[in-house]
């Protein structure tokens, strides 16, 4: 008899499939915001194939303006070897007003650029789904967070009263300007992500990958996103490194670290 | 229990752990509000060498902030909310490894007031630990969790 054997990832692939049909069943009007990084990536190859090769709805980005020349390279790319339907939203008002990282502090200027970049584009396309590629082991919020996520009219997550999510019953409706966030990813781990992306040969910008010494190990915004001292330079070598590390994912990400509960305090506004 | 031999974190000589492929195991921790649930956890992911540096150091600055010594649950009470009254609201999920194999630890909380949210995080475990004080005995919530 073959030994086939049902693998860690494979429950994970499996569960993210059948939430993204849940989602697609269940709401008419889905967007999937998509930042071109390793989890976003995982998302759209995960999206393809629950919809059997293409992405059946908008993937959005929220273009900050403080983008990485080789993230808005591999965008282009990306977009059409996925074939996607790519949405691109600046918050230009906010960058006229002249909100930015020259003059504000990373929380404001995160607030603005995305959360409010994307409450902007959420009410032009009326969209009552957005699909987020966040996981709990990022951020001890993120991991208080259900697959399904509703967010109000405001935008604001009512962290202090999340709905019951009890075996696979989800949250499958939204009054109108309200949102629910659907997040296939929340079981996976960093290094999860990075074996899938082996197993599954994703693309990914070469970023990620060491460089003089360098690597990102989380990407945002170019102002206050900090590369790690590493020297993995392939996949299996990456996975090497996060085994024996002792730092956070998100150390580089100037904003969550600001001030006490900052993650807590954008994402209570909105921000993934 | 952990033996501590068991839960050192694979390295990289060490060679790849099986749990990479065996599906993860999912405990949710449940009890009576105050029995320890939050704590026990902490000192499980904190022997078992679980915790980055970035985290002791987050949940050292909010126990100054909030005047206490330092309090495990913290690492998983990440609410502010939760550290001001001490009380876990909402359930929370971290992963954890032993060279043996992965878990999810799932603290789930245990004040009347939050059952759906204990509920919701003891749906996804695929194994339980009830946790009673050994001062105070079998509290009410003691009584009705394992019957969920």
């Amino acid at each position: 008899m073959a030994n086939i054997q049902r693998t860690h990832l494979d429950d994970l692939e499996n569960q993210s499939v059948f939430i993204f049909r849940e989602a697609y069943h269940a709401f008419k009007n889905i967007a999937m915001p998509w930042s071109m990084g390793k989890d976003s990536n995982v998302l759209v190859w995960l999206a393809r194939k629950a919809f059997v090769g293409r992405v059946p709805f908008p993937v959005l980005h929220i273009d900050t303006t403080y983008e990485f020349p080789e993230m808005l390279e591999f965008r282009e790319w990306a977009s059409k070897h996925h074939n996607l339907n790519l949405i691109v939203k600046i918050n230009t008002e906010a960058r006229a007003r002249g909100i930015g990282y020259e003059t504000h502090d990373p929380v404001t200027v995160t607030h603005e650029l995305k959360t409010v970049a994307l409450q902007q584009v959420l009410a032009e396309y009326k969209w009552d789904a957005l699909i987020t590629g966040i996981r709990r082991d990022e951020d001890p919020t993120r991991a208080k967070e259900r697959y399904f996520s509703p967010r109000n009219a405001q935008f604001e997550w009512d962290y202090k009263d999340q709905p019951p999510e009890f075996w696979s019953q989800f949250v499958t409706t939204a009054a109108k300007g309200e949102h629910v966030r659907i997040q296939p990813l929340l079981d996976w781990t960093e290094v999860d992500i990075w074996r899938y992306i082996q197993r599954e040969n994703i693309p990914i910008p070469q970023m990620y990958f060491a460089r003089n010494g360098k690597r990102f190990r989380s990407l945002g915004c170019s102002p206050i996103t900090h590369p790690i001292e590493s020297t993995a330079s392939t996949i299996d070598e990456i996975i090497i490194e996060l085994e024996a590390t002792k730092t956070t994912e998100r150390a580089g990400r100037a904003q969550d670290h600001y001030e006490r509960n900052a993650m807590q305090k954008l994402r209570a506004k909105g921000f993934l | 229990m952990i033996r501590k031999e068991n839960a050192q974190p694979s390295t990289p000589d060490g060679g790849r752990p099986t749990s990479d492929i065996e599906p993860k195991l999912k405990v949710v921790f449940v009890g009576h509000v105050d029995h320890g649930k939050s704590t026990l956890i902490g000192r499980i992911l904190h022997d078992t060498d679980s915790l980055s540096e970035g985290k002791i150091e987050q949940v050292k600055k909010a126990c100054a902030a909030e005047g206490m010594e330092f309090e495990f649950a913290f690492l998983l009470d990440a609410l502010l909310e939760e550290q001001k009254q001490n009380v876990t609201i909402d359930t929370t999920e971290i992963p954890f490894r032993t060279t043996r194999r992965q878990y999810a630890i799932i603290d789930a909380p245990g004040h009347k007031e939050f059952l759906k949210n204990m509920i919701t995080g003891a749906s996804r475990a695929d194994a339980a630990i009830l946790v009673i004080s050994a001062d105070e005995g079998c509290a009410n919530r003691a009584d009705v969790t394992p019957t969920c």
